[in-house]
């Protein structure tokens, strides 16, 4: 009974509406093989999608290219590159630090009496003073650090291999302020920052400056530490020890006056629009490596968009689109990483 | 020489016109034949029988699409060709063929009336007519032609094994249609 319900359908098929056979038929003629490749059931993709893939490839590289010519001019302007960041409390310190009414001789250097006592025997701690939040660079009656800096000292222990802990002092005694640094791979007596820093180093470098005194200043924001030697006959002159000297136009360990400092860092402040942050959040890798990367994530992503294009002109699946997109994604994120926001940093790019 | 002109000719009674239609349509009967009995020889008889019965038919048919006509002209001797001998021999295309749109038999017990065939040739035109295009074409190219799959599926590009997953998928769905239309 089955076999005779299934021939019954078999025939029926053979009744089925001429237009359905022809139509097969067709199918069959145009569906030889063409070019060595079958083309019966391959879709047929509408020619605005081969345009718009060759568009979008283009804003690609047209767009990494200017980012890459970006860098290349703000390397080479002595601001350097840098990341811009939008940040609303400007870039110096906290910003809800009182400023002191007193002249300069409220910032003494060396450690105040209290602090002696409390970090007695402890080696080579630093006093030092936070900058203030306004561009107190840009203003014409610049006397004296008190416009500047903030009123609250902390003290800086250094410890092993460049690394050093943060402490506050109050009444309740001392505190471990922002925390501590970890020891990295780079030599201290390359100093950067706070790191690897120490009153034989700072000596070292005031040693041809005719000063009185000095007091160490340092900005949260541009990674920099500042040593305002202070001179009673000429200009106070300030020594520099920056994270990312690149970035603020300062040499590490060099050494300016003020108005030079004000020039440097106006003229780094102009360049970045007025939006200047620093952001420590950066990946440090081997120089080799990062440069390598770098290499090949330029090679790939030239590489896959030629792959998009020829696809585009090939009519390929969309597994193939698929595949070289996400090649030329990974490659582009690698290479804002590197060369746009610098998040992803050689270890050499740090310091001095 | 276009179908018109061919079947003109069977009207002038000209011999001509057989030659034209194997011209034409010879390699298309023949595979169609052969895809169902899978004997060269056989195959060969059928198109012949296919020649005679277009000469003696025509006229008066005057059919519209005259490669379809052939097309089911063929089949359907193919098929009475492979009842006759289907005792003797075992033509492995039919069979298969005929394998698989066993799977398209609704279950007994399921079914509400007996569907006379031609009330189940509307209900797969139906059903053809609803199918994308590749679909059906790839359903007519395997079940009308009786093309291997495995020429079907070097043809579209695809493994055997994926094809033969589509096909399967186009089976249940005219179960699942036949079974909605109450077939038995």
């Amino acid at each position: 009974m089955r076999e005779a319900e299934v021939k019954k359908l078999y025939d029926s098929i053979t009744n089925i509406k001429d237009e359905f056979v022809e139509e097969a038929q067709a199918s069959k003629r145009k569906g030889c093989v063409s070019a060595g490749k079958p083309i019966l059931w391959q879709k047929k993709h509408p020619a605005w999608t081969k345009w718009c893939a060759l568009a979008a490839s283009l804003c690609l590289v047209i767009g990494m290219g200017s980012l890459m010519l970006m860098n290349l001019h703000h390397a080479g302007t002595s601001g350097g590159s840098y990341n811009s960041g939008g940040f609303d409390n400007g870039f110096w310190g906290s910003g809800d630090l009182a400023l002191l009414d007193a002249h300069r001789e409220d910032f003494m250097p060396g450690l105040s009496a209290e602090a002696e006592a409390a970090f007695e025997g402890v080696p080579g701690v630093m006093e030092i003073y936070r900058t203030l939040n306004n561009e107190w660079f840009l203003a014409n009656d610049l006397t004296d650090f008190s416009q500047i800096l903030t009123a609250e000292p902390l003290y800086i222990v250094p410890a092993k291999d460049g690394a050093y802990s943060v402490y506050t002092l109050d009444e309740n005694g001392i505190s471990l302020g922002m925390g501590s640094s970890l020891p990295n791979n780079i030599s201290v007596s390359v100093p950067y920052a706070l790191s690897g820093l120490t009153y034989d180093i700072i000596e070292e470098d005031l040693a041809g400056i005719n000063y009185d005194d000095y007091i160490i200043a340092q900005s949260t924001r541009l990674y920099t530490v500042f040593i305002w030697a202070r001179c009673a006959d000429g200009e106070d002159m300030i020594v520099t020890y920056p994270a990312r000297p690149e970035f603020v136009g300062f040499e590490n360990r060099g050494c300016y006056t003020l108005k030079e400092i004000q020039r440097i860092l106006t003229k780094v402040y102009r360049d970045s629009g007025s939006h200047f942050q620093l952001t420590r959040n950066w990946l440090m890798i081997p120089e080799k490596l990062y440069f390598a990367l770098l290499f090949i994530c330029m090679v790939i992503s030239i590489a896959s968009v030629s792959a998009l294009i020829c696809g585009a002109a090939k009519k390929k699946t969309l597994t193939y689109y698929i595949i070289w997109g996400i090649i030329l994604l990974i490659s582009i994120v690698y290479l804002i990483l590197t060369l746009g926001t610098h998040s992803i940093i050689a270890h050499t790019m740090v310091g001095g | 020489m276009d179908d018109s002109q061919i079947i003109d000719l069977y009207f002038r009674r000209d011999e001509a016109a057989i030659s034209h239609t194997a011209a034409k349509y010879g390699v298309f009967c023949h595979n169609l034949a052969r895809n169902i009995l899978s004997v060269d020889a056989d195959a060969e008889e059928c198109v012949n029988d296919t020649y005679l019965q277009a000469w003696n038919s025509i006229p008066p048919t005057r059919p519209d699409k005259f490669g379809a006509w052939l097309g089911r002209v063929v089949r359907n001797l193919a098929i009475n060709l492979w009842n006759k001998n289907h005792c003797k021999k075992r033509y492995s295309g039919m069979e298969l063929l005929l394998n698989e749109l066993e799977e398209c038999i609704p279950s007994p017990g399921t079914v509400e009336h007996a569907i006379e065939e031609k009330e189940l040739t509307g209900i797969i035109n139906v059903w053809l007519a609803s199918l994308p295009k590749n679909d059906r074409v790839l359903f007519m190219r395997r079940y009308w032609n009786g093309e291997a799959v495995n020429a079907l599926a070097a043809e579209c590009g695809m493994t055997q094994g994926r094809l033969a997953k589509r096909m399967y998928r186009l089976r249940q769905n005219l179960k699942a249609t036949l079974e909605q239309a109450g077939y038995l």
